[in-house]
């Protein structure tokens, strides 16, 4: 389809562009099937939770989906609508998804229904620089919102930059802003007034406003939309467009993060290697390592009166560990001795030794930090 | 600042940990931190003076100590604490009554910005295995505050609240709560009334100069 101003096939860029929704409930459901329809080359979908009765109201879902993960059920639908299309669907919480999942995408769309969702998938975007788009309802007032913040090098405004006592008061008591319930058909969970109770309308054109706002950012088409938001009102139809800007006491960390390449098997080298090799300096005092899906592991409880010393990189989640050699028990990682970042101090002379020999064999990212500084470290070829 | 000394005319105490002038020693695991934090700015001054009023808590209290304190990955240490631990090492053996808890203590810069599960903050080390609802059973030994923390919860609450939760100067031992209990088991066994009447193990305030609250 020819669109004016663009050059012919414009849309069809889109085939090389990966997108992220996160949140794949009334709003951010339809982002998903939308941009399934546009010809993208690449979705993430992220949703912990299943569907329940009370959504069918709002969400573009089916009765026979009720139970089923909102994520997968999407994903399939995206996939029969766009085959040639890469999906990749993560039921699970953002807070436990790789950094690196969202390194991959060129564009991240979310809908949660939590504040500290906000939080989370803000902050990631701002360490990875990547553009943002916020769609959400409010059903009493019949309004749909959609923020984009483009996350250049950090400078602009983010979801938490508007945060005031009342949004801090709502993530204290975890306040879901649900979209059930508008049918009055369920019974409202505890903490979860004052919810948007939207209507399924309202949520379909939040879903059709954030992807027309993605499209324009990635064709480009149109007036700019970096770091602005776009509020649609149900009562009068009207539009309004107002500059989203950088809150200096925000809360959250503004500084965008490096990503680096390198082409040895990230397995064949120390950390302090590693380090040396994307920074050209070695990993100083203060340096904290996060490899992809491992977790360093301190000391395990056995059946043992102490304690014993384990010093590797076991999978995140892993509950037990080979059994010990005294008491031949299983060893339990214990928590307090488990680093999901592990800093050099802690590590010591591990840091020296190939990641291969510490049970990242078959290491593919891992993210540096240093103070403010961030550099996430990929392997560039797959070996 | 404030000094410890017994002749200052102020008298320190919870409200005024952030004035209180460290002694020498605490000063040094103070700075040993600080050099090692790793926080990015916005959450280093946050995680900094929060270690200083744990080090300040420490030196007033004279019941908790600071083992080892780490800010490279937000906050983590390892705390003596002077309190009476229930641990039942036989199921069907006599409650045995510890009388100092070695806490592991974890911060992460997260706090600071979102709520974040009761059980996300302290584990018990030592004693083994401790007989409480709010303890889980397995080796890791979770302390579990609550449903969930506010963001940005002093870390010298979490520790008077562990203080409350270990002495069962406050307590949960109904496994019907909405918030759940970690130990349904421990629970159960401390609503025998005959367990029940050993509750709370201690009366002493946190602070010992503090006046008991007598409602």
């Amino acid at each position: 389809m020819p669109l004016v101003g663009c050059a012919a096939g414009a849309l069809g860029s889109l085939a090389k562009r990966r997108v992220a929704v996160i949140g794949c409930g009334s709003v951010g459901g339809r982002v998903a099937l939308l941009a399934s329809r546009m010809g993208l080359g690449g979705l993430v979908l992220v949703d912990p939770k299943r569907l329940k009765a009370g959504g069918l109201a709002t969400h573009d879902m089916g009765p026979e989906d009720v139970g089923k993960p909102k994520a997968l059920v999407t994903a399939r639908r995206c996939s029969r609508i766009n085959p040639a299309m890469q999906v990749l669907a993560f039921v699970q919480a953002v807070e436990a998804l790789e950094l690196s999942v969202l390194a991959g995408v060129d564009l991240v769309v979310m809908a949660p229904d939590l504040l500290a969702v906000e939080i989370e998938v803000g902050q990631r975007c701002i360490w990875l620089s990547k553009p943002l788009v916020h769609a959400s309802v409010h059903g009493p007032t019949l309004t749909a919102q959609v923020r984009f913040f483009l996350n250049a090098k950090g400078a602009g405004g983010c979801p938490a930059c508007g945060y005031g006592k009342a949004e801090q008061d709502l993530m204290t008591r975890q306040v879901r802003f649900s979209c059930e319930g508008a049918a009055g058909a369920v019974v409202p969970l505890p903490d979860t007034v004052p919810a948007t109770n939207s209507v399924s309308p309202l949520c379909a054109q939040a879903a059709a406003l954030a992807v027309m706002q993605a499209i324009r950012f990635l064709v480009p088409v149109g007036q700019p939309v970096a770091d602005t938001m776009l509020e649609y009102c149900g009562f009068t139809h009207r539009t309004v467009v107002s500059p989203i800007t950088r809150n200096p006491n925000c809360m959250l960390d503004h500084n965008a993060i490096v990503q680096v390449a390198l082409d040895p098997p990230l397995g064949d080298l120390s950390l302090a290697q590693v380090a040396q090799q994307a920074t050209g300096a070695p990993p100083s005092a203060d340096a904290r390592f996060e490899l992809e899906g491992l977790q360093w592991v301190e000391l395990a409880s056995c059946r043992c009166p102490e304690p014993r010393p384990v010093r590797r990189f076991v999978a995140r989640g892993r509950k037990r560990l080979p059994c010990c050699r005294k008491c031949s028990a299983p060893l339990v990682p214990l928590n307090f001795y488990t680093y999901p970042q592990v800093s050099a101090s802690v590590l010591g002379s591990a840091a020296e030794r190939p990641l291969r020999d510490l049970g990242a064999r078959g290491l593919t990212s891992l993210l540096l930090r240093t103070g403010d500084a961030g550099v996430l470290i990929r392997q560039s070829t797959p070996h | 600042m404030i000094s410890c000394s017994s002749d200052d005319s102020v008298s320190p105490g919870l409200s005024t940990l952030p004035e209180v002038a460290l002694d020498r020693h605490y000063q040094a695991i103070f700075e040993a931190a600080e050099k090692s934090c790793g926080a990015p700015r916005v959450y280093r001054h946050r995680l900094l003076s929060e270690a200083h009023d744990l080090l300040a808590l420490c030196q007033l209290s004279g019941r908790l100590q600071v083992l080892w304190l780490d800010l490279a990955v937000g906050l983590r240490a390892k705390l003596s604490l002077e309190v009476p631990v229930p641990c039942l090492p036989d199921p069907v053996g006599p409650l045995q009554v510890a009388r100092c808890a070695l806490l592991g203590l974890l911060y992460p810069q997260e706090a600071i910005v979102m709520p974040l599960p009761g059980h996300a903050f302290v584990r018990i080390l030592a004693p083994r295995p401790v007989w409480l609802g709010c303890v889980g059973p397995d080796a890791n030994q979770m302390v579990c505050l609550g449903p969930s923390l506010p963001p940005g919860i002093p870390v010298i609450e979490i520790v008077l609240m562990t203080y409350g939760a270990l002495s069962m100067q406050s307590t949960l031992i109904n496994v019907h709560d909405p918030a759940g209990v970690a130990n349904a088991e421990a629970a159960v066994w401390w609503q025998c009334p005959a367990n029940a009447c050993r509750i709370p193990l201690s009366r002493e305030p946190f602070l010992r100069d503090e006046v008991p609250h007598v409602p």
